[in-house]
């Protein structure tokens, strides 16, 4: 964009406030115009509510950077969300790129060539090219300025999507109508540096509630807590999220920090530093050097985003299990995390699915299906990350949150998955449940005997060595099984009273045993 | 003659740095014994070094880590920015900042007094410290037979702004590049503008007569042969500026309340490789002879704003500036 003097007047003031798109058009510009337009009513629907929540929409716009072959998205929301700026440095558009796509939405020309990235050979995530639509769901008007390398021409187009508020046979076109149409643009082209490339889309006018959500101003706390990720660096988040106080949920922060953390969870960007404890990092290397590999970056507020991953830096007792499947119709690999305790945040508690290293929703608590009775308490205590290859996108459906349960590529990785994750509970029981447990019931025995024996000693009883030699000289371990049950075994007032008789009545004399019961009653019962 | 504005070259100059430092001051003044209203109004530009200089001084604090504006202080400034490519500029250098994407012309609604702000845009209008660094030359149009000063116009409409109750006192802070394109009409209205007080009061042709010289006083007497302000050198295009520009918003702001202290009335630049500036801080106190005494206050306001002219070294020194 060319350089002009500050402040030069605007003769075209908008109503609104806005700076009209034509202020800075240069004179000899030669501009245009048209409509959007979506294939059917089907995607008219879809492209106005397949976005649950504003982060959802935001984390779209940037997966279109990562699939124009961005190393770099910036997205600027703060402080009151009233323009929201995603920028990246991505391979751009062209006029004609811009009118071929927007003039008919759907009509997947995303992956009419190839199906991955020109320049870094992606796979691409976007599949029928609506995710720009997103911004729909976002504002009431879009700016996009994109030049790409080569080409001497920066484009400039506003995207009016308040169009498309209206009644849908109103939008029908009236020569077409399986087209509806979805917005107006207009734009122009102007001259620019030939070796820039880019793609800045400005959104304004942004709509009440995703204003309030995305910039966490909403006050309703229900839904958000008071936390915020906003200011943190990476080191900072990964405080935030597995410090000394960890949330319980990422709920527990406010709106906007949800939404960076949704953002974060489902583009490819790289997971933090110190996001895991070494010996687990060194096993989940592979999957680490994945994520770097595809060399991408979002600055978010400043912030550099990671993955809000962030496994076992508080309990030290954890495991991990590799999975890897190769299957007839679908392969997948990646990893089981397990610890001690129930995984907090608990937004992490399930197996995010990855497909082209974006996310299939969230994490699934469901296990893909499997049977929540078994080990329910084991459950909780597991993270999971699987990244299938593209053979499972046919199972996609269309909002990219869910699968379809009946698709054979899906069937043949739940049954692989469900496998694993049975395996990975009985491992996790034996070693991280069974085995503590029985420390736990070994610890409480030998107490028990120290007990014991005190007691004996200080009556002034030599009791046999066996038993409590091996506790004095090795420790719990020691114990065998049936010491430690004996040890613990749990007894009855009247339990004891007939132990002590029987031994009573065995050793002493008769008039002495009558008169040992007596007094033995009196003080078991006081 | 007409000199190309180097607006980029002159943020960094050592004249610019401390203008820059001026403003940081007015902020500085109130910043402290501010609530939750906006403290600062700017258009700071793509570089945003005014906007630097308030976090070099600690008013306005970021993030170690990101060099997010804390939140806290997020309210305290508002940049105002048209370009897009500047508008992301801003972003990168302080995210979080208040950043308002239009014209400052849009921000006022324009110099049409019938139209004003509303909302947040209303809100952000009264900012205590509002920096108009323009870096354009001061606009003077013909429209209907009436001379409209368009920039001078959305200083008045900030006045009236600042004036509804309740009232604050502010702060402007105004840079202009001093290259008029004079046309016969403009310049007749200017030459009659300020002679007209001449006579009328004493301190204001003392004062205007150090400041312009005597030789220049008497061109523009009505009843002179003519002075062209088209053919002054830079040095006196600046000079007329510093005369006409503190008189104009005294004469359009007396009836609205305000008493105007000319903290700073500057000139910098006017060399071949330095485009010919002026500056000024002009402080807006509520007076209320205003409803009283409009002439009076006015003809004190004007008076004040030549008392103290100064210019700016290349060095960025703040020299008297003397009569020629």
């Amino acid at each position: 964009m060319t350089e002009s003097s500050r402040e030069a007047p605007d003769t075209a003031i908008v109503p609104d406030g806005e700076t009209a798109l034509d202020a800075h058009v240069p004179q000899n510009a030669e501009g245009f115009s048209g409509e959007i337009k979506v294939a059917s009513r089907i995607v008219d629907y879809l492209s106005s509510g397949l976005y649950e929540s504003p982060g959802a929409c935001l984390k779209e716009l940037v997966n279109n950077s990562y699939d124009a072959d961005a190393t770099l998205v910036e997205v600027f929301v703060k402080p009151d969300a009233d323009q929201i700026i995603v920028a990246d440095n991505g391979t751009g558009l062209t006029r004609e790129e811009f009118e071929r796509h927007f003039q008919r939405v759907s009509e997947s020309h995303k992956r009419d060539e190839t199906d991955t990235t020109s320049e870094l050979a992606r796979p691409k995530i976007g599949r029928i090219g609506i995710g720009m639509i997103a911004a729909n769901e976002l504002c009431e008007r879009m700016r996009i300025y994109s030049t790409v390398k080569g080409k001497a021409w920066l484009l400039c187009v506003e995207i009016d999507f308040q169009a498309m508020r209206g009644d849908l046979e109103e939008r029908r076109d009236e020569n077409d109508e399986d087209q509806i149409k979805k917005g107006d643009y207009s734009g122009w082209e102007e001259p620019t540096d030939p070796e820039a490339h880019y793609t800045r889309i400005f959104l304004n006018r942004v709509r009440g509630d995703a204003q309030e959500i995305l910039s966490g101003a909403r006050e309703d706390t229900h839904t958000a807590g008071q936390r915020s990720l906003y200011g943190s660096g990476p080191e900072g988040m990964v405080q935030c999220l597995d410090g000394d106080d960890p949330p319980r949920s990422w709920t527990d922060f406010d709106e906007y920090s949800q939404a960076m953390l949704e953002v974060g969870l489902n583009v490819p960007v790289r997971y933090s530093e110190g996001w895991t404890p070494s010996p687990i990092r060194r096993r989940l290397k592979t999957f680490e050097r994945g994520v770097d590999e595809l060399g991408f970056a979002v600055n978010y507020d400043g912030t550099d985003l990671r993955k809000p991953i962030v496994l076992g830096r508080n309990e030290h007792e954890n495991m991990v299990k590799l999975f890897e499947f190769e299957g007839e119709r679908v392969s997948a690999r990646g990893y089981f995390f397990a610890q001690r305790t129930t995984i907090h945040p608990e937004d992490l508690n399930g197996v995010l699915l990855r497909i082209r290293n974006a996310a299939v929703g969230d994490y699934d608590r469901g296990w893909l299906g499997f049977k929540s009775s078994q080990n329910p308490l084991i459950q909780r205590w597991v993270s999971a990350e699987i990244w299938a290859d593209d053979r499972l996108e046919a199972a996609l459906n269309i909002d990219r949150r869910t699968l379809r349960v009946t698709h054979p590529a899906f069937v043949e990785l739940q049954k692989a998955f469900h496998d694993a994750f049975a395996s990975m509970l009985a491992a996790a029981r034996a070693k991280l449940y069974q085995q503590r447990s029985e420390r736990r019931r070994a610890d409480a025995a030998r107490s028990e005997l120290v007990r014991i024996e005190r007691v004996a000693r200080d009556a002034g009883v030599t009791l046999p060595p066996t038993v409590f030699e091996a506790v004095r000289q090795n420790g719990v371990d020691q114990l065998d099984r049936r010491a430690v049950r004996r040890a613990l075994a749990k007894r009855s007032v009247a339990d004891i009273y007939e132990l002590a008789l029987e031994v009573a009545e065995a050793e002493l004399p008769p008039a002495t045993y009558r008169r040992f019961a007596a007094a033995l009653i009196e003080r078991l019962l006081r | 003659m007409v000199q190309p504005v180097d607006a980029a070259m002159a943020e960094e100059r050592p004249e610019k740095q401390t203008i820059r430092a001026l403003w940081v001051e007015c902020v500085d003044e109130i910043v402290e014994a501010d609530g939750r209203e906006p403290v600062y109004l700017t258009l700071c530009g793509e570089q945003g070094l005014d906007v630097e200089a308030l976090v070099e001084q600690g008013l306005l604090r970021r993030h170690p880590s990101s060099l997010a504006i804390f939140e806290e202080d997020a309210h305290k400034v508002v940049a105002v920015e048209a370009r897009p490519d500047a508008q992301l500029k801003i972003r990168r250098r302080f995210p979080g900042l208040k950043l308002v994407p239009e014209s400052f012309a849009n921000l006022v609604r324009s110099e049409n007094m019938t139209s004003y702000p509303t909302g947040d845009h209303w809100r952000w209008c009264r900012a205590r410290v509002v920096n108009l660094d323009l870096n354009s030359p001061l606009q003077i149009e013909s429209r209907e037979h009436q001379l409209v000063f368009p920039q001078l116009a959305w200083v008045e409409k900030l006045a009236r702004i600042h004036a509804q109750p309740s009232h604050l006192d502010w702060t402007l802070c105004l840079t202009l590049a001093a290259q008029i394109e004079w046309e016969a009409e403009i310049e007749h209205h200017v030459k009659t503008f300020l002679a007209e007080n001449l006579g009328a009061e004493g301190r204001f042709r003392e004062t205007a007569e150090r400041l312009l010289g005597s030789k220049f006083l008497a061109g523009i007497e009505p009843s002179a042969a003519g002075l062209e302000l088209s053919s002054l050198e830079a040095f006196d295009q600046q000079r007329l500026l510093m005369a006409l520009v503190p008189k104009k918003v005294a004469h359009v702001c007396a009836t609205l309340g305000w008493r105007i202290e000319t903290r700073r009335n500057l000139c910098y630049g006017g060399s071949a490789e330095r485009a010919a500036m002026a500056t000024w801080i002009l402080k807006f106190r509520w007076d209320q002879r205003a409803s009283t005494e409009p002439t009076a206050l006015y003809r004190e306001s004007a008076a004040a704003a030549i008392e103290s002219p100064g210019f700016l070294s290349e060095e960025g020194e703040i020299q008297p500036l003397s009569g020629r």
